[in-house]
């Protein structure tokens, strides 16, 4: 038969030896197969002595030891069968879910009791007390390992049988013994299987007996053994620790342990924590359990502050952050919401990025701590603001900015930074800070990638900007300020083109550049609003065409500021307010391109266009002027007709006009220019009567006569002469001069009183002329006196010294005495060409007289004699008149080398010539031609 | 030779002298098209030199002519002969100190008086010329300038006689200097030499009104 090796293994169901005590968790399952005795759960080995495997079932070998027992007598062999059969028997018991064990017991005890001293006897009497551990009675089991670790004190069960005998001790309350027994497993090596187990268990063991420093210390060991320093350097939570679930939930339960031992204890315990450098790397760990086990037990303070106390003694312990959110979740659960806000500003505060301990946590870290900032950033910025808006305190308003602030600074790339950033400006609008909400609204606008706020918020810049405005007194920054307005506005408008405030902010923003003088700028802003489809609403439309025209006049492009004013008041009714107003700026702009062609030179072109003024914006202000302005441009366009035809017409239409008298003027020129010469004088004659200054009569009255004279046209020249005179006796000299004329007149006509009378007029004011006499009033004087004795030097001359001689001897004489005196008031007149002109004539007088005298009628009735001796009387007193005359003629020649060498002197000299040749006779002597071959 | 005679004479001159300054043109043409300007250089490439060039005998009959013409009265014609006499010889004061003559009689007085001043132009020294610009002066009332002109004629000729006399009588008659134009009778008698009775009397009366009145 064969013989069933020692270590020959049969499988039992494991025999469960409870542990009573709470907390108590079951061991590890990772213990060596081997090694693997009672404790096992499941699928365990109970070792039954030396067997060899069978294939055979348990039901068969059973079958065939009991066979064993009833046909074999050997002893050795009954023995070996009655084991085999109560090992089978418990094992089919177990397997059958039975629990009466008594069989197997009695056929142990039965082998036991027939050789108490056999060798294998250690071995039934594990068998036996698994036995009796199944049957239930535990304390024949507790007697039954005792006996085995009496007698068999090197048992290989020894350690098992040491910890199953603490686990019986320890679920009977029986601390100390238990206590014992494990600590008598812990003297074996470490190696052992059970040491773990040992250690745990009398760590717990400790703290039932209050031996709390000892139980602190045993429950480290075992943590120590299961973590190094190094694995918890990085701070990682428990869940990520490279532990199994096991040794995971072990190491858990054992820092719970070693907190109640902390929490049992009159010591501060958990102060060594950050004291002793073994247990420094572990102090997140248990501070994580502490905090969690007040959870737990809804001590949410307690909680709190443990880990706050964490958080405070080791403030830059990569695991910090996680207890310090355990911090706010303590709070949170606990519904301290003062102190959960304050937790929570300083999470944020103390966790903000580009700070000190930001700068410190690993990126992995920082990845896990990002969502937790952002949200409770965020938290505080939405409650601070709910609350602001609640109490319409500015504290509050300023934490909410605060805290919208921090979150931006930290997130500015995040795509909730969009609506935080929203929310900021917001609430700086509701403050009024208005200047500080704009560029955050425009950062809303057009930083962050669009939404639904974009556009709001680009307006809300708008508005905001404007508020702003108004607070600012006029500055050079004001101005700057409203420059950027201007600028936002357009952005807003090529942002958001389709926005329905778009057409308006656009129209304001064209308004606002023409007001700051960017002409081209609002000219090419407003015209992207005219071509916008479909076209603006009215007001707006009216708006932009209105800044147009506007931009365009100022730009110099006239023609295309009267298109957008046309376009204006196409749009404005007659009972607009503008209405006139807008009148005015079309005519403006056609006046100006009327001005600009006459600076160049298209004075026709010009005129054309000072007509449009009236025809299209009638009413208008420089109608009038325009009118006017077409007849200049006419005239410069010697385009006399058509000049006269406006004339004419303005002064039809303006009757009161106070242009009237310069539109005379031109009409005057324009006469003047066309040939009408009659008209002008009559135009001037007029203009002399409208002028209102003196000066400017004369001149007109002056002209008019020497058209009149051009004219020949006696009257008029004879009623403008005299109207001249009458009405402008001084200045002297024209009036001289226009007596002058109508002495000439009259001389003409040969009305020689009227000549004479008007050379009297001539000499007299001359002579009364208190001093405002001048060079040429005294030529015109002595030109008088010479024409008044001109004739008596004629009719001197007529008078022929014939019979009656005597009579016209009298009548010559006296001719020349009146002559004579004549001329001498010429001379004393001391004005030269006159001077010469009388000397001449006295020499004449004189020289004519002689003469005369020589070359008289002979008396008939006189003999020859007589008529020598009369002839030398004669030649005696022709001689007087001789020498005078030719001391008269070389008097004026000797004016000669005083630069007085005109007709006269001339003349003169061509007398002295006959009367003494000798002296004055002499000619110079130049060549008649020149033959040299120069 | 009549007048018409010497009219039909001188066109025939003239159109030789017309032919003569054509070809003397056409050749100046072809040179200067050989020559052109040297490109690059503000300078003409040819300064021409006013040369005195010999006159030829045809126009010397030419200048005969024209005094003949002139000496007949004939001012119209003189002024046609005296033209083309410049156009053929541009340098000739003789024909320009004659067409002041000639724009003289015609009453064109400012030509005259260009063609004088543009005969002593060619020809500074020239006495006679300056004395008929004193002369024409002294007749237009600017007596500093007659004075002047017959002081440059006697500079370029002191044996210029008209001068003397023509300055004697600016001085009697119209700078009313009596004195020096008594110097100026007396060098005009001596240049004149000889029996002068007329210029005698003049001086001799001219010495009894010095001595009258002082000077």
């Amino acid at each position: 038969m064969m013989q069933p090796s020692k270590r020959d293994l049969i499988s039992v169901p494991a025999l469960v030896l409870s542990l009573t005590l709470s907390g108590c968790v079951t061991l590890s399952d990772r213990q060596p197969k081997e090694d693997a005795r009672l404790s096992e759960l499941q699928d365990r080995h109970v070792y039954v002595g030396d067997s060899r495997p069978l294939n055979s079932s348990p039901e068969q070998l059973l079958k065939a030891y009991r066979e064993v027992l009833q046909h074999h007598s050997d002893p050795q062999l009954q023995r070996e069968a009655k084991k085999r059969v109560a090992d089978l028997e418990v094992e089919g018991t177990m397997e059958a879910a039975g629990d009466d064990y008594s069989a197997s017991i009695a056929r142990y005890l039965e082998v036991l009791n027939a050789e108490p001293e056999h060798p294998d006897n250690e071995h039934v009497l594990y068998n036996l007390a698994r036995a009796y551990s199944q049957q239930g009675e535990v304390e024949k089991q507790f007697k039954v390992t005792g006996d085995i670790l009496t007698y068999y004190p090197e048992s290989r069960y020894r350690a098992e049988l040491l910890f199953r005998r603490g686990e019986y001790l320890f679920s009977q309350g029986k601390n100390r013994e238990a206590v014992e027994h494990y600590g008598a497993i812990l003297k074996r090596s470490e190696l052992n299987p059970f040491y773990e187990k040992a250690l745990y268990k009398k760590a717990w063991g400790e703290l039932r007996r209050m031996r709390l420093q000892q139980a602190f210390d045993d429950f480290f060991r075992l943590v120590k053994r299961k973590l190094t320093p190094a694995m918890l350097k990085s701070g990682e939570p428990m869940e990520r620790l490279p532990l199994s679930r096991g040794e995971r939930e072990m190491v858990t339960d054992v820092l719970r342990g070693t907190t109640l031992a902390a929490a049992l204890s009159s010591e501060d315990m958990l102060q060594r924590m950050f004291v002793d450098e073994s247990l420094k790397p572990y102090a997140y760990l248990l501070y994580a359990v502490l905090v969690e086990r007040y959870i737990s037990q809804e001590r949410y303070n307690d909680a709190a502050e443990a880990a706050l106390s964490f958080v405070k003694a080791t403030p830059r312990h990569p695991y910090a952050p996680e207890l310090q959110l355990k911090v706010l979740e303590s709070y949170r659960l606990g519904g301290f919401k003062r102190r959960l806000q304050q937790a929570r500003e300083a999470f944020v505060e103390r966790y903000r990025l580009q700070g000190d301990h930001w700068r410190f946590l690993s990126e992995e870290k920082q990845r896990f701590l990002k969502p937790h900032l952002k949200e409770i950033n965020t938290a505080l910025a939405s409650n601070a603001h709910a609350l602001a808006q609640r109490s319409a305190k500015l504290e509050h308003y300023d934490r909410a900015i605060y805290w919208y602030r921090r979150y931006l600074e930290s997130f500015p790339a995040d795509p909730e930074s969009a609506q935080i950033n929203f929310m900021l400006a917001e609430t700086l609008f509701a403050i009024k800070r208005y200047d500080e909400a704009v560029p955050i609204y425009e950062r809303s606008a057009y930083h962050y990638p669009r939404d639904e706020n974009s556009a709001r918020a680009g307006y809300a810049a708008l508005i905001a900007y404007d508020k702003h405005e108004q607070t600012l007194a006029a500055s050079e920054f004001r101005d700057r300020w409203h420059w950027l307005a201007v600028s936002s506005a357009l952005n807003f408008v090529s942002n958001f083109r389709d926005d329905p405030r778009s057409p308006r902010v656009l129209a304001n923003a064209a308004q606002e550049l023409y007001a700051q003088h960017r002409y081209q700028r609002a000219s090419d802003t407003v015209r992207l609003l005219l071509i916008r489809q479909p076209l603006p609403e009215h007001e707006v439309l009216l708006t932009a065409w209105t800044v147009l025209g506007y931009s365009e006049f100022e730009l110099g492009r006239y023609a295309e500021a009267e298109k957008a004013y046309r376009e204006v008041l196409q749009m404005s009714k007659h009972s607009d307010k503008l209405y006139k107003q807008r009148v005015e700026w079309l005519a403006a702009a056609i006046y100006k391109q009327a001005e600009r062609a006459r600076e160049q030179g298209y004075p026709e072109s010009a005129a054309n266009h000072f007509k449009r003024v009236g025809a299209l914006a009638p009413g208008s202000k420089i109608e009038v002027t325009s009118d006017y302005d077409a007849a200049a441009a006419l005239i410069s366009a010697g385009n006399w007709a058509a000049a006269i035809e406006q004339l004419q017409r303005f002064r039809r239409v303006y009757p009161q006009s106070p242009l009237l008298t310069d539109v005379s003027d031109k009409l005057a020129v324009a006469h003047m220019k066309a040939g009408h010469i009659h008209e002008a004088a009559k135009e001037f004659e007029a203009l002399s009567e409208r002028k209102s200054e003196e000066k400017e009569k004369r001149e007109m009255l002056w002209l008019a006569a020497e058209l009149y004279e051009k004219l020949k046209d006696t009257a008029s020249r004879l009623r403008t002469y005299r109207r001249y005179v009458n009405n402008f006796p001084s200045p002297l000299e024209p009036a001289m001069e226009m007596r002058w004329k109508l002495a000439t007149l009259y001389g003409e006509q040969g009305n020689e009183a009227q000549r004479d009378r008007w050379y009297d007029f001539m000499i007299d004011a001359n002579a009364n002329s208190k001093g405002t006499s001048t060079p040429r009033t005294r030529f015109l004087a002595a030109s008088a006196q010479l024409a008044m004795a001109q004739p008596v030097f004629t009719a001197f001359d007529k008078v022929k010294l014939v019979e009656p001689l005597e009579k016209n001897l009298r009548r010559k004489k006296s001719k020349m005495e009146q002559a004579l005196a004549l001329f001498g008031n010429v001379i004393d007149q001391q004005v030269a060409a006159s001077t010469t002109n009388a000397s001449y004539h006295i020499g004449e007088l004189h020289r004519r007289f002689a003469r005369a005298l020589m070359e008289s009628e002979r008396p008939t009735d006189l003999n020859e004699e007589e008529l020598e001796q009369y002839d030398m009387l004669l030649e005696e007193q022709a001689y007087p008149f001789e020498e005078s005359a030719l001391e008269v003629h070389e008097a004026n020649v000797a004016r000669i080398p005083e630069g007085h060498f005109d007709e006269w002197v001339k003349r003169s000299l061509e007398v002295l010539a006959q009367l003494r040749p000798a002296r004055y006779a002499k000619q110079e002597q130049g060549e008649e031609v020149f033959d040299g071959l120069n | 030779m009549g007048l018409i005679n010497l009219l039909m004479l001188g066109l025939l001159l003239l159109s030789l002298l017309a032919s003569c300054a054509s070809s003397e043109k056409n050749s100046r043409d072809e040179n200067s098209a050989e020559k052109p300007v040297v490109s690059g250089d503000n300078t003409p490439a040819v300064t021409p030199t006013p040369v005195l060039q010999e006159i030829t005998p045809a126009q010397q009959e030419a200048l005969a002519l024209l005094l003949e013409v002139m000496r007949a009265g004939e001012w119209q014609s003189a002024r046609e002969l005296a033209q083309e006499l410049i156009l053929a010889h541009p340098t000739l004061a003789a024909a320009y100190a004659n067409m002041g003559n000639i724009h003289q009689q015609l009453g064109e007085l400012e030509k005259a008086e260009q063609a004088w001043l543009k005969a002593l132009e060619l020809n500074p020294n020239w006495a006679a010329v300056y004395n008929q610009l004193g002369i024409f002066y002294r007749d237009q009332a600017r007596f500093e300038g007659a004075l002047a002109m017959y002081q440059k004629a006697l500079a370029a000729d002191a044996a210029y006689a008209n001068s003397y006399r023509n300055i004697a009588i600016l001085y009697e008659i119209y700078l009313g200097d009596k004195v020096k134009a008594l110097h100026y009778y007396q060098r005009y008698l001596e240049l004149l030499g000889g029996e002068q009775r007329e210029v005698t009397l003049w001086i001799a009366d001219l010495e009894r009104r010095v001595k009258r009145s002082g000077q």
